[in-house]
């Protein structure tokens, strides 16, 4: 009997369709943008009449992705739920669950390492073009830059990441403003609170004093501080980010035309 | 095919159906009509799964259509009244190729039979067509499908004359009697000679569901020199008044729907009364 959950051919057709016709002014974009980054740089280039180093390319492409792996799911995916346009997806025979992974692996995959190897690719002609360096030498550079993003960075990209692709399925219209004022308006909410919480600890604290059978101990500030930031990075890490990841499903799921 | 028992439904706080139940059986092209606003698209959205109704039940082919699950959604095609999504930088025919794969049935050679018949040019990109050559594109791919639930919100609206009859005589080339139509319209003259049965909503109930058969048996629409005070509906026509009153000869004449649709409005509870089952 048909899986209506998850079948293999009805995801293919899925990723075969998205990459046919629809999405082609995606790869557009993508190329614009790449183009644009290199355009910088080599304008930046002329301009300090400095090096034009590997390593400072390749950071550059890789900060870009970075920033593109945050904003692709809005911006490929801003119709999901518009009243009229989005419906097309939502009536293609495929389960949510299908549409959904295939706009988690074009987000989070697909788009930004495409943009990243158009943007090798331009620099490799640049290269060749302009500069007397080898022209593979961008390679070696980006892979590096890579291996210098820190688990924590990972795990905050992917945070905001999935929670602009949950915001996208809720805000229906002026999608960057609104989803903009939700993170600023969030994200002093949180610092407030974060700062009272803090005053009333501080001003409570004088060390957790505890008895047992040997003695007297005291806990250090630092330690509970240390011990829980441990938590509450693997509780975001996984159960935050996991937690999303649902949301979005559901949403998908819900969604009314 | 379709069960429709008791659904309401609301957007926000505007009631836009309530406790609405229909019968909906295969083989038949249904003419979904009703005054602005009473709800004929949430119908249709309701029936496609687009939207979930506050109350009641809905089911599709036995399947509960808001779950949208694959073999609900490959059995069903929607045609919305407004196409902008469609205005995209790809031909029908790409379109079509890009989203065949998901049709089991699906017909290309049909499409282009459709597109041939409608004179659409399958060579220009759909952001090139205009708002009727849209239509005809899309109502072509939708045919093409070969679902068995086919669900068009005004679909001759923006058609030229010439396919105005196109449409009607390519439902009639293409449809089987595994399949069912249900067509939304305000139009109801492009679409005599196609729909039948006809379903008559209000915001409250299907006021009716019948075929042309068991209308004629019960109303009757003449041609009179004279106005009927006592007729159910009247106008000025050329030539007299066209009426509709209840048949009281057995004699069954044409239905006239613009008439029917009409003489229903004016007369809800007698129309319900009088088509009781």
């Amino acid at each position: 009997m048909e899986s209506q959950f998850f079948q293999f051919n009805r995801f293919k057709n899925l990723v075969k369709r998205e990459f046919h016709g629809l999405s082609r002014s995606k790869y557009l974009i993508l190329s614009i943008v790449a183009g644009v980054v290199l355009f910088m740089l080599i304008l930046n280039y002329i301009n300090s009449g400095s090096s034009f180093q590997v390593s400072a390319r390749a950071d550059k492409y890789v900060s870009t992705t970075r920033l593109l792996f945050l904003l692709t799911a809005i911006l490929s995916y801003k119709n999901v739920n518009h009243p009229q346009k989005g419906f097309i997806e939502t009536m293609l025979p495929a389960s949510t669950f299908e549409k959904f992974l295939k706009m988690q692996v074009f987000s989070f995959i697909i788009l930004p390492v495409g943009f990243l190897l158009i943007s090798v690719s331009f620099d490799m002609i640049f290269s060749l073009a302009l500069s007397n360096e080898s022209f593979y030498m961008i390679l070696p550079g980006i892979i590096k830059s890579l291996s210098k993003i820190s688990k924590v960075e990972i795990w905050i990209v992917m945070f905001y990441a999935q929670l602009l692709f949950l915001l996208n399925l809720f805000i229906k219209s002026h999608k960057l403003l609104k989803t903009l004022g939700f993170i600023i308006i969030s994200h002093l909410g949180l610092f407030i609170l974060v700062i009272l919480v803090s005053f009333t600890i501080a001003s409570n604290f004088d060390g957790f004093v505890g008895k047992t059978n040997e003695g007297v101990y005291n806990i250090d500030f630092d330690d509970i501080i240390w011990k829980s930031s441990y938590y509450i990075k693997v509780f975001i890490g996984y159960g935050v980010i996991l937690g999303l990841m649902i949301g979005s499903y559901f949403k998908l799921k819900s969604l009314r035309y | 095919m379709i069960q429709i028992e008791d659904v309401s439904f609301s957007y926000g706080k505007k009631r836009v159906l309530e406790n609405i139940s229909l019968e909906i059986k295969p083989g038949r092209i249904y003419g979904l009509l009703g005054e602005n606003g009473v709800g004929k698209t949430t119908l249709l959205k309701l029936i496609a799964g687009l939207q979930k109704p506050s109350k009641g039940v809905c089911e599709v082919l036995n399947e509960n259509p808001f779950n949208r699950t694959p073999s609900f959604l490959r059995s069903i095609f929607y045609l919305p009244e407004n196409l902008d999504f469609l205005k995209i930088n790809d031909t029908i025919l790409g379109f079509a190729k890009s989203n065949k794969d998901f049709y089991p049935n699906f017909a290309m050679e049909k499409l282009t039979v459709i597109l041939d018949e409608f004179k659409v040019d399958s060579n220009l990109k759909l952001s090139q067509l205009s708002q009727g050559g849209l239509k005809k594109a899309y109502i072509a791919y939708g045919i093409s499908t070969r679902t068995e639930v086919l669900l068009l919100d005004e679909p001759t609206n923006g058609l030229d004359i010439p396919s105005k009859s196109v449409f009607r005589k390519i439902m009639l080339d293409h449809f089987t009697d595994d399949t069912c139509a249900i067509i939304s319209t305000h139009q109801v003259r492009d679409l005599e000679n196609l729909i039948d049965p006809i379903i008559i909503i209000d915001n409250q109930s299907a006021i009716l569901n019948n075929t042309l058969e068991e209308i004629a048996e019960k109303l009757s629409f003449t041609l009179e020199k004279k106005e009927n005070s006592e007729a159910l509906y009247y106008e000025q026509t050329l030539g007299g008044y066209l009426t509709v009153a209840q048949n009281q000869t057995g004699r069954e004449t044409n239905v006239n729907l613009e008439a029917l649709f009409n003489a229903t409005v004016k007369n809800k509870d007698l129309i319900k009364e009088l088509f009781k089952k």
